[in-house]
């Protein structure tokens, strides 16, 4: 009667596809709890968890025993002798219209100023002689 | 002036219209001689060279017109460019006066 105790855990008592299932359950669990655990930890660099206070930590500072830095100030400007522009206003252009003498009576006309002239072809002019007829007077230039 | 001149030659003239063309500012005998040979300016032509002539009548800028009527007195000033029909309108007015 030697009878053999087989002692053997439970999991090995399932069929072969039973213990796979448990392994791969337990594959993930173990996965899940590695990365909650790995999320919850702050890195190294950042003992306080405020990144905020990383990226001023990663800019320079400012080294206490150096000599502090000039502070700049405005250079006055020499005062100089040229008198400050001033502005005078042009005064306005005036004009005297042309009198209307289409509304004008010929007793208001004025006698013309009376001339004698030689004229480019050698002739003579006297305004006087020329009354008696109209007289245009044409003033002109040859540009 | 061209236009002045083609209406003394197909009007004034026979009108019996005397047409004085007074040339002054800034130019030379030459220069108005010349002128008036290019543009066949027939009627009689001044070459003021003082523009005493332009100072006495108050003229300030050219073209320029004075109207004269029979009794030689002023009848009208006209300054700038008015076009030829503005002539022609006033010298049959004076010659109907």
């Amino acid at each position: 009667m030697n009878r053999r105790m087989h002692i053997t855990p439970a999991i090995l008592g399932r069929t072969n596809n039973q213990a796979l299932h448990h392994l791969v359950l337990v594959a993930i669990l173990v996965a899940v709890c590695a990365t909650l655990i790995g999320c919850n930890r702050t890195p190294a660099e950042n003992p306080a968890g405020d990144y905020g206070a990383t990226v001023e930590a990663l800019l320079p500072t400012a080294d206490p025993t150096a000599p502090p830095a000039p502070t700049p100030t405005a250079t006055a400007v020499p005062p100089t002798d040229t008198p400050a522009p001033t502005y005078t206003p042009r005064p306005q252009p005036t004009y005297t219209p042309w009198p209307t003498p289409t509304k004008a009576t010929t007793e208001d006309r004025q006698p013309a100023i009376p001339f004698n002239a030689q004229m480019l072809d050698g002739s003579e002019f006297s305004l006087p002689d020329a009354y008696g007829s109209p007289t245009l007077l044409a003033f002109w230039a040859p540009w | 002036m061209p236009a002045v001149a083609s209406l003394y030659r197909d009007k004034l003239d026979a009108a019996g219209v005397d047409v004085i063309g007074v040339s002054q500012f800034n130019t030379t005998e030459a220069a108005t001689i010349a002128f008036v040979e290019r543009n066949q300016l027939t009627f009689p032509n001044v070459f003021d060279e003082s523009a005493q002539l332009a100072a006495a009548y108050g003229i300030r800028g050219v073209p320029s017109y004075v109207f004269i009527d029979k009794q030689g007195r002023i009848a009208h000033v006209s300054a700038g460019a008015r076009g030829v029909d503005l002539i022609d309108s006033w010298l049959d007015r004076l010659l109907t006066e």
